[in-house]
């Protein structure tokens, strides 16, 4: 039944924004769990294939060549944020620095215990980074900083914050939200939200 | 934006289990603290509704609603107790 | 009993037949639901608003009447919030919107004897209020009340009026004769509850509110069972 009168918030209809999507000016904070505090300092990302495995801190990510991207992101709950920046080191980078092979599969894991998954080619063909800074700023605790991962071409879900573990492997596993329902790929173009999608 | 008290999840947990969970007990697979559901933390402000343990914050029950069926993930509950008085 | 479950919070229409302005950021919707059939105090409902193009949204709100009265709940604006500046702004007399409920068996009162000490914060006045109104004259109530300013208390006349209530109202952002002003304190609790005869406990509010006044009810050496939370967002 529709309610009269309830719109929720404004939802674009443009084709500038995926389908079903509403552009949002502010930066809503969504979390499974309770925000993570970790200072810079204690910070540390391991990535590994299983045979190869490296671990950087908060200077050694520094220590690679970072870029910057200006992109749209997209949550499942339906808001759009456009043209937001972020500086960090792209996980292509990242895995060569480690000497790790591109196994098909990915597993990241944040502090918190928060998982997610992707196939390898979305973390190394795109635009996906291991982000530290967001429109010119640090990243608040609650947006995922000191460090989180940016995968801005899939639903943000997959973009996990407080970022500490990726895993490569032969086999996929899934993550958090992909064993509670959601799409195990989370393409929002295609609108790919539940499983069932 | 922070937990709200298990409470908020009991309704629809209730339907999703098909029995009413309101005194329901459960002990965490993470650290064993047994606890009312109700007194668990949960958070809405996510894809779905995301019960987590009230010592130990790790996830116990993740429940989302996909076209009007709801799917329920039982992550981090080594028991739930039914219709007995909750103990504290 | 998973038919009776289902029946029971399955979703169902309510129609707005009441609508009262309680303070500018507030307002009270009494509803109708078909088959209502009760509700104790403490108890919330699930709303669940649909827009034209199918975007749905479901929030949880306490009962605020008594037990034996019909449904009513009582919102506050939440600015950045969409279902509550419908229901607070838009919904009129005469509006449906789906309900499930009522819901909840944990933040319930059941009349008794026991002394009964309800603590809100803000519009956790809500749940409490269906407290008192099925308090008995056995059980002797206590309100302890928290708002930024005296305009943004809910039920004012109310708990004014009803003599069987000892109220104490605190005033965080204002300063009034016949006021408390400031934060619930450790001392304003000591003086309301006297830990021997075990009063029960209800807190209700955001959650800093209920966590600090958790705090402060357990350095009191209150039993933690007798304290019942609920908490919002």
């Amino acid at each position: 039944m529709v309610t009269r009168g309830f719109t929720g918030r404004a939802r674009s209809a443009s084709d500038a924004v995926p389908p079903g999507q509403y552009v949002t000016a502010d930066f809503p904070v969504l979390t499974a769990g309770p925000t993570i505090a970790i200072e810079p300092e204690e910070w540390e990302l391991t990535i590994g294939d299983g045979a190869t495995s490296k671990t950087y801190d908060w200077d050694d990510l520094h220590g690679l060549p970072m870029v910057t991207i200006t992109t749209d992101i997209h949550c499942v709950t339906h808001w759009s944020k456009r043209d937001t920046t972020w500086e960090g080191v792209s996980i292509s980078t990242l895995f060569d620095d480690a000497g790790v092979d591109d196994l098909p599969f990915a597993l990241v894991s944040s502090y918190g215990g928060y998982t997610t998954n992707l196939p390898v080619a979305d973390l190394v063909d795109r635009d996906a980074m291991i982000a530290v800074r967001f429109d010119g700023g640090e990243i608040a605790a609650e947006h995922g900083g000191p460090a989180r991962l940016l995968v801005p071409h899939l639903y943000l879900w997959k973009s996990a914050k407080w970022v500490r573990d990726i895993r490569l492997s032969d086999d996929e596993q899934q993550g958090f939200w992909e064993t509670a329902g959601y799409h195990n790929y989370g393409d929002p173009w295609r609108e790919q939200r539940y499983y069932s999608d | 934006m922070s937990h709200v008290d298990g409470n908020a999840m009991i309704g629809a947990l209730s339907l999703a289990m098909g029995t009413d969970v309101a005194d329901a007990g459960g002990v965490c697979a993470a650290c064993g603290l047994d606890h009312p559901l109700a007194e668990a933390h949960v958070y809405l402000r996510c894809p779905g509704m995301v019960m987590c343990c009230p010592e130990c914050s790790a996830a116990e029950i993740v429940l989302v609603e996909i076209e009007h069926r709801l799917m329920l993930t039982v992550r981090g509950l080594a028991t739930i107790r039914f219709g007995t008085p909750a103990q504290s | 009993m998973a038919g009776s479950v289902r029946r029971a919070l399955g979703w169902r229409t309510a129609t707005v037949v009441d609508s009262i302005a309680e303070t500018a950021t507030a307002r009270s919707l009494g509803l109708d639901v078909a088959a209502w059939s009760g509700h104790a105090a403490g108890q919330h409902v699930d709303i669940r608003l649909t827009a034209e193009d199918g975007y749905q949204a479901t929030r949880s709100y306490s009962v605020s009447s008594g037990p034996g009265e019909a449904p009513q709940i009582t919102v506050e604006r939440v600015d950045d919030g969409e279902v509550s500046p419908y229901l607070v702004d838009v919904a009129e007399k005469g509006d449906t919107f789906e309900v499930r409920g009522p819901i909840g068996g944990y933040f319930v009162w059941e009349p008794a004897a026991q002394p009964l000490v309800l603590i809100a914060g803000g519009s956790g006045i809500a749940p409490l209020r269906a407290m008192w109104r099925a308090g008995t004259l056995r059980a002797p109530i206590t309100v302890v009340y928290s708002a930024r300013d005296v305009d943004r208390l809910i039920f004012r006349d109310e708990l004014d009026s009803d003599a069987t209530l000892a109220v104490r109202v605190h005033l965080t952002r204002e300063q009034r004769p016949g006021f408390r002003s400031g934060r619930v304190g450790i001392d304003d609790l000591n003086e309301v509850i006297d830990a021997r005869v075990a009063p029960a406990i209800y807190v209700c509010g955001p959650t800093s509110f209920v966590e600090s006044v958790s705090r402060h009810l357990l350095t009191l050496d209150v039993d933690r069972r007798t304290i019942r939370t609920e908490r919002f967002g």
